[in-house]
């Protein structure tokens, strides 16, 4: 679904927008490289709203995060997901009582150990990375508060016009995101693509004047 | 589909959500936390005496026992006079008025729905907002405290059924104004929401409402007749405005007069800016957990996970449909709902914004419907849903019914039913037992062995340091109930002839086991065998 006419006012408006907030330059202290990344895909998935471009626009966003995600799980992987720490396993030790007791042979058995052991500890810390990540309190402490109501608008637009592509690469982002450790500075750092874009959306919406071409 | 189904559904959903806010409700939580139990205790004495636990005469406000003193809005206190009457001094008369709020919210959350909506489909959504009601973990929990904003969310929902029956039919106006009125005596949060709502809604509405401002003919009587019984039922508040009471748990929970906030307008603003959009935050909605919440069950939210996306798929729904009455409705409750919470300190406390998170309920029913006309086989909606529900259910009861249960034991204080049956076999000793850590002891005793009211009402009254309705109540109280006194361990009473101890760990060390050479006589453990209470008789050595 495209609704973007492209005109020189928007991709400027973009290109003032993806550089003038703080978060950009912090991600550029980070790692120029991803910092650089992270900008095309900004770019990237501005023009695949555009009528002229989105084909294109979006092969190119799809490579670029794949390049992206891989690299950033490779070297950023929350092991705590498939390993227990010490004070995992005096939590799951004292657990077991409580499981051995209220559950019985619900529990007291080869699949029901795994699960409460194993799996259900790593989905825990994946809900729990993944609740950091729809914290969005901390991308405008990065971003400016200022631009929160445009993001809300932005992001509520997107919705509304049932914006495929940029809510694809929401889900996608935060599935992969969900396994890089929380707090480590990277974990948030796909979303500033999409963000960028429902605060620019959200503009484009206070501010028709943008979307006018001359 | 005919009456008779229709009926079945709705009862379906009224026995759902009765059964897990009545399941285990003995067990879970532990004990009865020292808030509930002072409120089933006063119930209790106004019962039999008319006056509560400190000889005060039909309170406005409850005069609360625990570590900062303050007060408890007595609506919930009167109205468990009724379970008491008929049941007894049980857990279960002491939880039934919490019980019942939680069960009768989603029949209201039913009738609401079912007068927000004029759609094809309307009994369906309004089954399923029903339904989200009686699973949902926030409702849950709530329901099996002993907590007046359970209460107070019932009554304003209820308020907001005969204001939207209003709209159609006038006459209901003033009596929509009058149970308003009556949920400012629930708690808090809603003497505030009542003062925003009212005119809001009158504003909103106004073309439905009235004739001509101002002018006394036709529709308009009601209206006045509404708001002039909105004002007489709050006048009930000037009694203790004046005495600080008032504004005493404000005063303890509020940022304003907080000199770390800062006195500036624009400190205050900024403060509540940040605390009232965190209500909004989607990560405390849906993702944060037990710490985060204020004592809420391990590894569960005050809503499921899943449920942020219908949540946006509702919120996308009205913003489509704005015009409606519904969405202006949900609009204006979605909006002022959390500004009590805005302005205390604590970030995300589900219990002072449970109002809003019963809208962000109805909400999520809207759009798991807009989900369900989506869906085109049903044998894929019906896959989906009981999925989800089972799901839903097993992550309650894990969290809820098993790690709750053992991990906040507690927050809820000691054993004291397995205290009290140990405690038959020494009734020819002097007892004494130590509320250092459990400030609820003396009353959860009480109000367990139905001790004689007008005894306590002596006994406390002569403790009250300052006028009952105070900025500024004191809190450490004793409680003697005939051989049991309930108090700090005064060690000087070793030297009594056959005295008991009962205290934790803290409570009676081992140095003064040895130095006062008592004898074990019992320990209550917990199920991982940590002593919780021991309990030590004495031989007067060394006195």
């Amino acid at each position: 679904m495209t609704m973007l006419k492209m005109n020189k006012k928007l991709v400027s408006g973009i290109l003032i927008l993806s550089f003038i907030n703080l978060w950009v330059n912090k991600i550029f202290q980070i790692n120029l490289f991803i910092s650089l990344l992270l900008l095309l895909l900004s770019f990237l998935l501005f023009f695949a709203l555009s009528a002229k471009y989105s084909k294109y626009a979006q092969i190119l966003t799809i490579i670029v995060l794949l390049s992206l995600s891989s690299s950033l799980l490779i070297n950023h992987l929350d092991q705590r997901i498939f390993t227990r720490s010490i004070i995992d396993s005096i939590s799951i030790n004292q657990r077991h009582e409580y499981y051995a007791k209220e559950l019985g042979k619900i529990y007291r058995n080869r699949v029901g150990l795994y699960y409460f052991s194993q799996l259900r500890p790593g989905f825990t810390k994946l809900n729990q990375n993944l609740a950091d990540l729809i914290d969005f309190s901390q991308y405008f402490n990065n971003y400016s508060v200022l631009f929160l109501p445009f993001f809300i608008v932005g992001f509520f637009y997107d919705l509304l016009k049932s914006l495929k592509f940029p809510l694809v690469y929401l889900i996608c982002v935060l599935f992969t995101s969900m396994f890089i450790k929380s707090g480590d500075r990277f974990n948030i750092l796909l979303l500033f693509p999409f963000i960028n874009l429902c605060v620019f959306l959200g503009l484009v919406k206070f501010l028709p004047w943008i979307q006018k071409a001359k | 589909m005919d009456t008779k189904s229709k009926i079945v559904i709705i009862l379906f959903i009224l026995i759902v959500a009765f059964l897990l806010r009545f399941y285990k409700i003995t067990e879970v939580p532990a004990e009865l936390g020292t808030d509930g139990v002072v409120q089933a205790y006063n119930a209790f004495s106004i019962l039999h005496t008319g006056k509560d636990r400190y000889g005060e005469q039909f309170p406005i406000l409850f005069r609360l026992h625990n570590l900062s003193g303050s007060y408890q809005p007595p609506l919930y206190t009167y109205l468990t006079a009724i379970p008491i009457a008929i049941f007894g001094n049980t857990v279960f008369s002491a939880y039934f008025v919490s019980i019942i709020s939680g069960t009768l919210l989603a029949l209201i959350s039913f009738i609401l729905v079912m007068l927000l909506f004029d759609i094809k489909g309307t009994f369906i959504l309004a089954s399923i907002a029903a339904f989200t009601l009686a699973i949902i973990p926030w409702s849950i929990f709530y329901s099996r405290l002993i907590v007046e904003a359970n209460l107070g969310v019932a009554v304003f929902a209820f308020s907001l059924i005969l204001f939207l029956s209003s709209l159609k039919r006038l006459y209901l106006f003033p009596l929509a104004c009058l149970t308003l009125g009556l949920s400012t005596y629930a708690y808090y949060s809603e003497q505030v929401i009542a003062v925003l709502f009212l005119p809001i809604f009158l504003l909103l509405f106004r073309k439905k409402l009235l004739t001509k401002y101002f002018s006394f003919s036709g529709k308009n009587k009601w209206i006045y007749l509404g708001l002039a019984l909105f004002a007489v039922s709050l006048l009930l508040h000037i009694k203790t405005l004046e005495t600080g009471a008032f504004t005493r748990r404000f005063n303890q929970v509020s940022y304003v007069s907080n000199q770390f906030v800062g006195n500036s307008y624009l400190a205050l603003g900024q403060s509540f800016i940040s605390q009232y959009l965190s209500y909004y935050n989607p990560r405390n909605l849906f993702f944060a957990t037990e710490s985060k919440l204020g004592r809420f069950a391990p590894e569960l939210g005050v809503f499921y996970s899943w449920m942020i996306i219908p949540f946006l798929i509702g919120l996308v729904y009205l913003i489509k449909n704005y015009k409606t009455t519904s969405a202006k409705f949900l609009a204006l409750l979605f909006i002022i709902t959390p500004i009590p919470a805005g302005v205390t300190a604590d970030l995300f406390y589900p219990l002072r914004t449970l109002s809003f998170l019963w809208v962000v309920t109805v909400i999520i029913g809207i759009g798991i419907y807009q989900v369900y006309l989506c869906l085109k086989p049903i044998l894929l909606k019906l896959l989906i849903f009981v999925f989800l529900i089972l799901y839903s259910l097993f992550s309650l009861y894990i969290s809820y019914f098993i790690l709750f249960k053992h991990e906040f034991r507690h927050h809820f204080g000691y054993p004291t039913q397995k205290l009290l049956s140990e405690l038959n076999s020494y009734q020819n000793k002097q007892i004494m037992l130590d509320s250092t850590r459990d400030s609820g002891l003396g009353i959860r005793i009480a109000f367990l062995t139905n001790y004689d009211p007008k005894d306590m009402q002596n006994q406390l009254k002569s403790q009250l340091a300052t006028p009952y309705y105070t900025s500024a109540p004191n809190y450490n109280e004793t409680y003697k109930m005939g051989n049991i006194e309930v108090r700090p361990i005064d060690w000087s009473y070793n030297c009594k002839k056959d005295m008991l101890f009962v205290g934790d760990t803290l409570a009676i060390s081992e140095k003064q086991i040895q130095e006062y050479n008592l004898k074990l006589e019992f320990e209550i453990k917990d199920i991982l065998e940590n002593i919780l209470l021991s309990a030590y008789s004495n031989n007067r050595q060394g006195c």
